[in-house]
């Protein structure tokens, strides 16, 4: 073409344009080669000139000297123009890339989250489904029982041996019933957080309303039970019914492991870890207390130190595995200290408001 | 004395079945279906005064609720009281099957005395 058209021609700027092109299109490596072609074919067309091949009909309007400062002034232009939208081009597609990996890897990423939840919920689906059936599954035989308690007494009510009887079954019954429902309660409320309701309590309040419940539970035992309520001020971010469950677990165990002297609850304001203002509320008694190599065991679940058929106390082993779990849900501490015989303090500390 | 009232009582369990009629059968006239087929056939030939109905029906396709909706619909029983007797005993059932449309819940076990004086409380 460029003999054809000659070198101050249409072939001249397409000759130009070549490199330029090539770096838009291909990258900076194909555009220095077609630099370097260029040079290659303006350097041949120059010793081919000088030597007179073409007899004058290529460089019919310059002269060869001149024609060579404009190619040599070309070609710079060429480098110029052509690494630049090189660089430019191929750091844009390098970005593009990066891009594209980073969001595939963020897309995989969300892909393995989105997995993860979903089974999740579909564990937590079948939990709680599993635990409707469960609760259902086992009312309706203790309906059989307690029903026919009913029937019993309703039929033989003269028999008073036989009623006195039937109350024990009731009762068992009534303490089966009790058990499996707050298990089942505690296993819901664990596989869906949102039972928990956290407000701003004054466990002032809570503690006066529920006294009355131990204080008949120590004298049915012969226990004296002294509550030392100091009246403070401390409002607590908690949810009042585990609170109240809290309170009743370890009161209750209290009471359950003393059989002589005293239950005694002190509650105070008081500074704890931080410098931060703490309820604490500490419940001591002269019970049986804990042997110490069962001591680091008391929290975990079903734990009993009594086992096996003939466990002299009654209770699912839940008690003190839930009182710490949600007293620390809470941003609460429990802690104790216990000799064998002598019998057991717990303190619990919740964060004043 | 008044005339008895009349109690349709739909439970799949014999047990239930037969303690919900030992406790009911001195103050009340009963008749008993063993699932919502046989329920849905008595109501619509007869008038009840309340329907005691217990959910989990076993396998049938149709459970208490729906039974209890269609029992609703039919002419005979559009004023019928119908109680909700079961087994589902979460804190939120009784919000559940109120809003389902029942008149009254009862969870189980049962207490003869509860479930005596709701159907007491029905005028004729």
């Amino acid at each position: 073409m460029l003999i054809i058209l000659g070198p101050n021609g249409a072939g001249l700027i397409w000759l130009f344009a070549f490199p330029t092109l090539t770096s838009i299109m291909a990258g900076i490596r194909p555009a220095f080669i077609a630099i370097g072609i260029n040079l290659l074919t303006v350097t041949a067309l120059g010793i081919l000139n000088h030597l007179n091949i073409f007899h004058g009909t290529l460089m019919n309007s310059y002269h060869t000297e001149s024609w060579a400062v404009i190619s040599v002034n070309f070609i710079c232009l060429n480098m110029l123009t052509s690494i630049p939208i090189a660089m430019l081009v191929g750091g844009l597609e390098r970005s593009l890339k990066e891009e594209e990996k980073i969001e595939a890897l963020l897309r995989e990423e969300q892909k393995k989250l989105h997995e993860a939840k979903e089974k999740a919920e579909e564990m937590n689906r079948l939990k709680t489904n599993f635990l409707a059936n469960m609760s259902h599954e086992f009312r309706t035989p203790v309906n059989g029982i307690l029903g026919l308690v009913q029937v019993i007494n309703q039929e033989y009510k003269e028999d008073s041996n036989l009623i006195e009887h039937t109350k024990l079954i009731t009762r068992s019954a009534n303490r089966l019933l009790n058990t499996i429902t707050g298990i089942i309660e505690i296993s819901r409320k664990e596989s869906e957080g949102k039972y928990i309701k956290l407000s701003e309590v004054h466990p002032n309040k809570i503690i006066e309303e529920i006294t009355p419940l131990f204080q008949v539970m120590a004298e049915n035992k012969g226990l004296k039970f002294i509550i030392n309520n100091n009246s403070v001020e401390c409002i607590i971010k908690v949810d009042e019914n585990i609170f109240i469950q809290i309170l009743n677990n370890i009161i209750g165990n209290a009471i359950k492991f003393t059989d002589n002297g005293e239950v005694v609850v002190e509650i105070i304001q008081t500074i704890k870890q931080n410098d931060k203002q703490y309820l604490s509320i500490t419940i001591k008694d002269t019970g049986i207390g804990i042997a110490e190599d069962f001591q680091e065991k008391i929290f975990n679940p079903f734990e009993q130190e009594s086992q096996g058929y003939a466990r002299q106390f009654e209770g699912s082993g839940l008690g003190l595995s839930i009182a710490k779990k949600y007293t620390e849900l809470f941003g609460g501490i429990i802690s104790f200290s216990s000799k064998k015989g002598k019998g057991t303090i717990f303190e619990l500390a919740f964060p004043c408001v | 004395m008044t005339e008895k009232k009349k109690i349709l009582i739909v439970e799949d369990d014999d047990i239930n079945m037969f303690i919900l009629e030992s406790l009911l059968k001195k103050e009340f006239v009963l008749t008993k279906a063993k699932n919502a087929g046989e329920a849905l056939k008595l109501a619509e030939e007869n008038k009840f005064d309340a329907v005691l109905m217990d959910i989990n029906l076993g396998n049938e396709s149709i459970d208490g609720i729906e039974a209890m909706k269609r029992i609703r619909d039919m002419e005979k029983n559009v004023d019928t009281q119908i109680f909700a007797v079961t087994s589902y005993a979460l804190p939120e059932d009784r919000k559940r099957f109120l809003d389902e449309g029942f008149d009254a819940y009862f969870p189980k076990p049962l207490l003869k005395e509860d479930l005596i004086r709701e159907l007491n409380k029905i005028s004729f």
